[in-house]
């Protein structure tokens, strides 16, 4: 007996044995397999995280992580095309034919929701279409998973697992399958938002090229265009005063050597000649001031106004003499934000003309002062002439407008050119007067 | 009585030919005046070459009045050439053009021109011109004229 309970002992350690043995296979062949899943797992967060991979590459993690995780021989991916029909975009182990017979197939509507995973156990026993089931077979397909892809509960695409035989799939593998999509999903997603945030990027600097461009080209334009407008001022500077020069002189030349010979009306005839051809002359000269404070480069800077009134005077001494005129600069003078040159063009324009259009008999009293308001300086000339009626104040400022007979000389450009002269240096002009009283303008910058 | 002998007028401009022969005339000039109608015959007129080989019709200019705009040779070109020409380059080169370009006042100083003048649209105004360096040269009577004493040098653009 003892021999036989010592045999049956032995037996029962040998069964044991066995089963140890088995059990350690298994053991040791799921932790094989468990860490063949993990590092494909790994491979594939890897692989979400990269963000210079292509779609693609997520498409081979995700399929490499299915396979191994699911231990199935087959898988694919699809995603929604712009027109909501799946379409293949990974797939291994699948031929040629049966993925275009099973493209567009979908166990789920094309808005759905939140879809579910879907399986089916056995394809024999499913009511499938006759073309798909026909492909199913033809490819070997025992069984097959649909694993949504979606992305903020929406579905984006698909993701298929293929057994070749019935598999009946464990809600762990479907667990399992489902977060493999997901990721896969958000992986997408963040390549597809990388794409268009990079196609944005491209966009923009192609915009800042063309723009840049564009810039340029305008730029080369403007110049082209002043340097034509510079031929154009030396032209009417050169050419066209040379035969001006000719008229003149030789009206003067027929006046003061020829008079003997020419009866009163032909020296008249000469004289106008002489006058005229002057007068364009000034006129030409004036166009040229007028361009020139229209296109020289303008800097500003602090200017000390009372420095600048006090020249201006000074260069205007010869007509204030003529004219038996009295000018008076009243102090305080402020520092203004100007172009010298600029400032002292315009004052010394508004002082000849409150020189020049005095009232007869009465000799010209001109006053100068400025007055600070704010961060502005507006300075006054103010004369005691023949003022201006309030229906000319706007157009007594542009270009050869002359409102008066030919009693008082000029070409009209003066005030034109004071006002392109402020505008240019960012400040304004204006004017008050009573007609038969006198004008008071005034011009206004910034401080300095 | 002024003591400038011989003025070379460089100038392509007939009617300013004729009008500056007037303005001379009326300025007190008694002297010889020599007319070149581009610079290659200011060139050939400084050098005594034909048609100018005859010093005694053509003496040697005291001063030179030169446009800048005229064909064949212009009037820097004349500068250039004269500058370090021995005992030409002593013969005042005085600018007496239609525009006074700052560029080109520049360059014709740089060229080694001794005044700037621009070409008065008034006859009276060129007489007063003439009759000043006339004037002047009454005291110097080889000039190198300095720039002040011919009156106000225009520029425009």
């Amino acid at each position: 007996m003892a021999k036989a309970a010592r045999g049956s002992r032995k037996i029962q350690s040998k069964q044991r044995a066995t089963f140890l043995r088995t059990q350690s296979g298994r053991t040791r062949m799921e932790a094989l397999r468990q860490a063949r899943q993990n590092r494909q797992l790994f491979r594939l967060a890897n692989a979400l995280n990269q963000s210079r991979g292509s779609e693609s590459s997520i498409f081979e993690a995700a399929l490499d992580a299915i396979l191994a995780c699911l231990d199935a021989p087959k898988a694919s991916v699809l995603l929604l095309d712009p027109h909501g029909v799946m379409r293949f975009k990974a797939w291994r182990g699948l031929s040629r034919r049966y993925r275009r017979a099973a493209n567009g197939h979908s166990p789920w509507a094309v808005g759905a929701r939140n879809p579910t995973p879907f399986r089916i156990g056995d394809v024999s026993k499913a009511k499938l279409g006759m073309e798909i089931t026909q492909a199913i077979h033809e490819e070997g397909i025992g069984a097959l998973a649909f694993i949504p892809l979606n992305y903020n509960q929406k579905l984006v695409g698909k993701f298929m697992v293929y057994y070749t035989r019935p598999h009946r799939f464990s809600s762990a593998e479907l667990r399992l399958a489902q977060t493999i999509a997901n990721q896969l999903a958000v992986g997408l997603e963040r390549k597809r938002a990388q794409a268009a945030l990079r196609q944005v990027k491209d966009r923009l600097a192609e915009q800042a090229r063309e723009l840049e461009r564009l810039v340029g080209q305008r730029t080369c334009e403007l110049s082209e265009a002043n340097q034509q407008l510079e031929a154009f001022v030396y032209t009417v500077a050169h050419d066209l005063r040379a035969p001006l020069r000719a008229m003149e002189g030789f009206a003067t030349l027929l006046v003061e050597r020829e008079a003997k010979v020419l009866s009163a009306e032909g020296l008249d005839y000469a004289r106008r000649i002489g006058r005229s051809a002057q007068f364009l002359d000034a006129l030409l000269m004036d166009l040229l001031a007028f361009s020139r404070v229209s296109k020289q480069r303008i800097q500003l800077m602090a200017v000390d106004l009372g420095a600048t009134v006090e020249n201006c005077v000074a260069r205007l001494e010869n007509d204030i003499r003529k004219k038996r005129g009295k000018v008076e600069a009243i102090p305080p003078w402020p520092k203004v934000l100007a172009h010298e040159p600029t400032l002292a063009e315009a004052i010394v324009n508004l002082l000849s003309n409150a020189l020049k259009f005095s009232r007869p008999d009465i000799p010209p009293r001109v006053r100068l002062w400025a007055e600070s308001n704010r961060n502005l300086v507006r300075v006054w000339v103010e004369d005691n002439g023949i003022g201006i009626a309030p229906e000319h104040h706007e157009q007594i400022f542009r270009p050869f407008v002359r409102l008066e007979s030919d009693a008082y000389p000029g070409t009209g450009i003066g005030l034109a050119i004071v006002k392109k002269g402020i505008e240019r240096m960012h400040g304004g002009v204006g004017l008050q007067s009573i007609r038969g009283r006198g004008s008071r303008f005034w011009l206004e910058l910034p401080q300095g | 009585m002024a003591s400038l002998a011989t003025i070379l007028l460089v100038d392509d401009c007939e009617n300013d030919i004729t009008l500056m022969r007037a303005a001379l005339e009326q300025a007190g000039f008694k002297g010889v005046l020599l007319v070149a109608r581009n610079g290659e015959e200011a060139l050939a007129c400084l050098q005594g070459e034909f048609p100018f080989h005859d010093r005694g019709s053509h003496p040697l200019p005291d001063i030179t009045l030169l446009d800048l705009n005229m064909p064949k040779k212009d009037g820097f070109e004349v500068l250039e050439w004269v500058r370090f020409r021995p005992g030409l380059n002593r013969i005042p080169m005085i600018i007496l053009t239609a525009s006074g370009r700052l560029e080109d006042v520049d360059r014709a100083y740089e060229l080694g021109a001794k005044a700037f003048l621009v070409k008065p649209t008034s006859v009276h105004e060129l007489i007063s011109m003439l009759r000043c360096f006339l004037d002047w040269s009454h005291y110097n009577r080889r000039p190198t004229i300095p720039e002040t004493a011919l009156g106000s040098v225009k520029t425009e653009p």
